[in-house]
């Protein structure tokens, strides 16, 4: 069973979709903007708006919703855990249930639910935003976005460089995993059977490769862009420049109304 | 050990955008005691179909039988038959882990739960079948020269004695000399136990000189299975749309035969035997004789 067949996140699939022809930098805007935005929500109402309108802009990208909602398989968890702890944590308002010590109240019952919905939110929207967009892209959307930064002296060149390159080698690595992987079950290791401890000592031989690989990849990877003639620091030009479309602009007014009309529905 | 596929179906990424076919209906009978080569052109589905020899892939669709175990998609517990069928994968020395080489080849058995004296025994013994002495035992696998590391991981595989071998590109980045030496131990293992040998190859020298079957894929189905000897004359003409090539020596004979009033026929397509009846050509030609 191969990793990759469960991480979403992180993959790009190609369709013909408003959403895919966006410029990079407008999806991050919008995305980074909502995000924030769902921090703050408070209302009922303020929460199915945002819930429609992230609705509305998966069924725009003509990816299944199947595909979003197996994306946030690996953070089922993590979402569940939150919601419980906030289910018997929170006190306020009537006391619905009482189990000995613990007591579950209105509030608690409103705060594991909110949570959730605001997990599941976020993690849609960047999970749409990665698989409608390039990774080259991408990276340069953030170093376009961050490029004022670089007046105060931050190297957002080098830190694009170094995104680009981490994301870029979460497949490769994931690849070569996946293969050493196959490699030691084939020498009888299981990985998906003993209790967590054992399960866990399985991955030394999966682990000891795949860091070995990792050190001389990114030691060929580095002389690769040298003898290109990279230098840190230097002035780099792009193949690809970003440019608005009307479409950008049309897509940045709507949501910038949108978030307009979520602002007010939290009062 | 026999394997026989029946109605093998399987997909990767089953029920997503990704979805991605490899095997469509695939039905056959891999004999004990030959060595078969699997050949056909990058994503015909060579790798994913000898991955399914040994459970590392369970078929989306169909059962394949291994001597007396089933791999099946409704099999309960998909486990992987690595005692039985060695897999060793293009790079095998991307897979060594632990301080010593003995270490890393008694890897497997460990896992198997042999006593302790049999694995000191048996990693040595794979050792020496791969041509590493007992002075490796003890080093780091790290500081080894590559056609060592690939010799040290595949004893890693041989050790565990199982009676169908799969090799993926043994063979790839190796020089001529390291790439006979491989094959030479490759054969005398097989020698030994009559087992099986499955290669996936793109080497089609390799493939003339030591296979005995040949499975050509296209597109997750079998296009033609043969031997060599029929491979390279009765379906000559399809060898280049099947993304082959001819092994060198026939490139030779084919070439001659193109100046050549009366052509060549030959008879084998091992390198040796070919070059033999060439010289015996001219030999005759020239009237100076022959055999």
């Amino acid at each position: 069973m191969a990793i990759s067949h469960h991480l979403i996140f992180g993959q790009y699939v190609d369709k013909k979709s408003i959403i895919h022809q966006l410029d990079p930098r407008t999806k991050l805007l919008i995305v980074m903007a909502l995000m924030i935005a769902a921090l703050f929500l408070t209302s009922l109402a303020s929460y199915v708006m945002l819930a429609l309108m992230v609705a509305a802009a998966i069924a725009a990208s003509r990816l299944p919703a199947s595909y979003i909602i197996r994306g946030l398989k690996p953070v089922w968890l993590i979402v569940i855990a939150t919601s419980v702890f906030h289910l018997f944590l929170t006190q306020g308002g009537e006391a619905l249930i009482r189990l000995g010590p613990l007591s579950i109240y209105e509030l608690g019952v409103f705060k594991a639910i909110t949570i959730t919905v605001r997990i599941v939110l976020m993690l849609a929207m960047a999970t749409l935003l990665t698989l409608t967009t390039k990774l080259s892209d991408l990276t340069s959307a953030i170093e376009a976005l961050l490029s004022p930064l670089r007046r105060i002296g931050v190297p957002v060149q080098e830190i694009a460089m170094m995104i680009t390159f981490t994301i870029r080698f979460i497949p490769i690595l994931m690849q070569e995993t996946d293969k050493i992987m196959k490699a030691q079950r084939a020498r009888g290791v299981d990985f998906s059977s003993g209790h967590i401890f054992r399960r866990l000592l399985s991955f030394i031989p999966v682990i000891v490769p795949v860091l070995m690989l990792a050190f001389q990849k990114a030691e060929s990877a580095s002389q690769a862009i040298e003898a290109r003639g990279y230098r840190p620091g230097m002035k780099r030009t792009q193949l690809r420049t970003l440019a608005f479309q009307a479409i950008d602009y049309k897509a940045l007014l709507l949501s910038g109304l949108l978030l307009i009309m979520l602002i007010a529905l939290r009062m | 050990m026999e394997i026989t596929l029946k109605d093998v179906f399987f997909s990767y990424n089953a029920g997503t955008p990704l979805e991605n076919e490899v095997l469509r209906g695939l039905n056959m009978t891999l004999e004990s005691n030959k060595i078969t080569a699997v050949v056909g052109r990058t994503g015909s589905g060579k790798s994913t179909f000898v991955q399914h020899l040994n459970g590392l892939l369970y078929p989306t669709r169909g059962s394949i039988k291994v001597g007396d175990a089933w791999i099946m998609n409704n099999s309960k517990k998909k486990t992987v038959l690595f005692d039985k069928v060695g897999i060793v994968f293009q790079m095998p020395e991307h897979q060594l882990f632990e301080d010593t080489v003995i270490k890393d080849v008694s890897f497997g058995p460990k896992q198997l739960g042999w006593r302790n004296e049999l694995i000191r025994s048996k990693a040595l013994e794979a050792l020496r079948l791969v041509g590493l002495d007992e002075s490796f035992a003890d080093r780091s696998p790290f500081e080894l020269s590559g056609g060592e590391k690939r010799r040290a991981a595949i004893a890693g595989v041989l050790v565990m004695e199982p009676s169908v071998l799969i090799l993926d590109e043994p063979t790839a980045g190796l020089d001529p000399a390291g790439k006979q030496s491989l094959m030479e131990l490759l054969l005398s293992w097989r020698e030994e136990q009559q087992r099986t040998l499955v290669i996936v190859t793109h080497d089609m020298d390799l493939l003339a000189e030591y296979a005995e079957d040949v499975i050509v894929f296209e597109s997750g189905k079998v296009n033609v299975r043969t031997d060599p000897l029929t491979l390279f004359t009765k379906y000559r003409d399809r060898i280049e749309a099947l993304g082959l090539k001819l092994p060198m020596a026939l490139t030779l004979v084919e070439h001659l035969n193109a100046r050549l009033r009366s052509p060549m026929v030959i008879n084998s397509v091992k390198r040796e035997a070919i070059l033999a009846q060439v010289a015996d050509h001219f030999l005759v030609a020239s009237g100076k004789g022959g055999s």
